[in-house]
């Protein structure tokens, strides 16, 4: 029996790779993933302006640079594709909401009295500037006694003081 | 003074191998440090007044920001904590509100990054060995001092002796341009992607600001370092 044994452990030692393995095409593999993805979140960025509240910071331990290993380039690749995902994901509920908002404005333009004192900004809708649609009864009270409603637009930014 | 020329710098072969495309080019310029001219002030100041919010934001998305970001992550290095210099530069002018003049060679760093994309460094070239290039650091050496020690592996640019300055621009200080300096070495920063004539531009820029501050400094000493 222990003749057995020891065969089957040298048949082990045997099975051992004689070189280490070459992590190469690996580690080409994983930094092309992170030009793309860095890339990917770039033009996400972009495309966020101005959108204010989502996160791009990518979650992964900032240090002196090195030669990174195997485990710490996938660590950032996945941390990447994360956060990629979710702002794809987060723009994305933004635009349906923003969608929403416009179709707001069109059916306040259309119908004022059905959408009183409602008011949509352009932050809203995903621009810049201090734009915003406005429901107000037209002459203040007898307006809003006689159901006269409108859409006041705002003429921009106040000055600062 | 004698014709100059870009000259590309040595990487060491781990670095070469695992980094296709980064490099070190430098360029001698004979200069002194000081007074930055009116002319380039203006010029700072109209560069200045290109950066705007969007532009920044924008700029993420053009190959040689990108290129950096990317050359950044690649070492470990995250981009959005410990900016690549033209990011860096670009925030700095939309927290300050423009770009004060520190004189040279501060100054045309400040142009030559922001106008092409580039990291510069710049280094008194008599205290140079050697021509610079870019290696890990080993264990126990510093950048000049006790409060500059590397740490092992850490990418930096040297010469044949030392170490002389961190990949995000801080020079050893027995390396860096004083009063004493007569002449200038510009070093440029190259990762995959960019082209050598956007290399080549970032350094003519620095170093033609480098020699018309430099010219300034010999008829008038009057610094604003």
């Amino acid at each position: 029996m222990i003749d057995v044994l020891e065969r089957t452990s040298a048949a082990a030692e045997q099975l051992q790779p004689a070189t280490a393995p070459d992590e190469r095409p690996a580690r080409r593999a994983l930094k092309a993933q992170i030009a793309r993805l860095e890339r990917d979140l770039a033009r996400l960025f972009a495309a966020s302006w101005p959108r204010q509240g989502l996160e791009f910071h990518v979650d992964h331990p900032s240090g002196r640079p090195r030669i990174l290993d195997l485990g710490e380039l996938e660590q950032i690749r996945d941390a990447l594709a994360e956060r990629v995902e979710d702002v794809r994901r987060d723009l994305g509920e933004r635009h349906a909401g923003e969608d929403a908002k416009r179709r707001l404005i069109e059916e306040m333009l259309r119908h004022p009295e059905r959408h009183r004192w409602v008011r949509v900004s352009n932050a809203d809708i995903g621009e810049p500037g201090c734009h915003h649609w406005h429901v107000v009864p037209r002459w203040g009270f007898i307006g809003m006694f006689a159901n006269w409603w409108r859409v006041k637009i705002s003429s921009g930014c106040p000055l600062a003081t | 003074m004698a014709a100059r020329s870009v000259r590309r710098g040595w990487v060491a072969a781990e670095l070469a191998e695992e980094f296709p495309g980064l490099e070190v080019y430098s360029l001698a310029v004979d200069a002194r440090p000081g007074r930055t001219p009116d002319a380039v002030r203006r010029q700072m100041r109209e560069l200045a007044g290109r950066i705007s919010g969007p532009t920044v934001v924008q700029s993420r998305q053009d190959t040689v920001p990108w290129s950096y970001r990317v050359l950044w992550r690649r070492l470990g290095v995250d981009p959005d904590t410990d900016r690549t210099p033209v990011e860096a530069l670009m925030v700095q002018r939309l927290e300050h509100g423009g770009l004060p003049s520190r004189g040279t060679p501060n100054d045309a760093i400040v142009v030559a990054t922001l106008e092409t994309g580039v990291p510069i460094v710049v280094f008194d070239a008599d205290k140079v060995c050697g021509e610079p290039g870019l290696r890990p650091a080993v264990t126990g050496e510093s950048l000049g001092g006790a409060e500059g020690v590397l740490r092992s592996g850490e990418v930096v640019y040297a010469d044949e002796r030392a170490p002389l300055a961190r990949l995000d621009g801080e020079v050893a200080a027995d390396r860096a341009v004083g009063d004493a300096t007569t002449a200038m070495l510009v070093c440029a920063l190259a990762a995959a992607a960019i082209s050598q004539v956007e290399i080549d531009e970032a350094l003519w820029i620095a170093a033609e600001l480098l020699e018309a501050a430099g010219s300034l400094g010999e008829s008038n000493p009057g610094r604003t370092r």
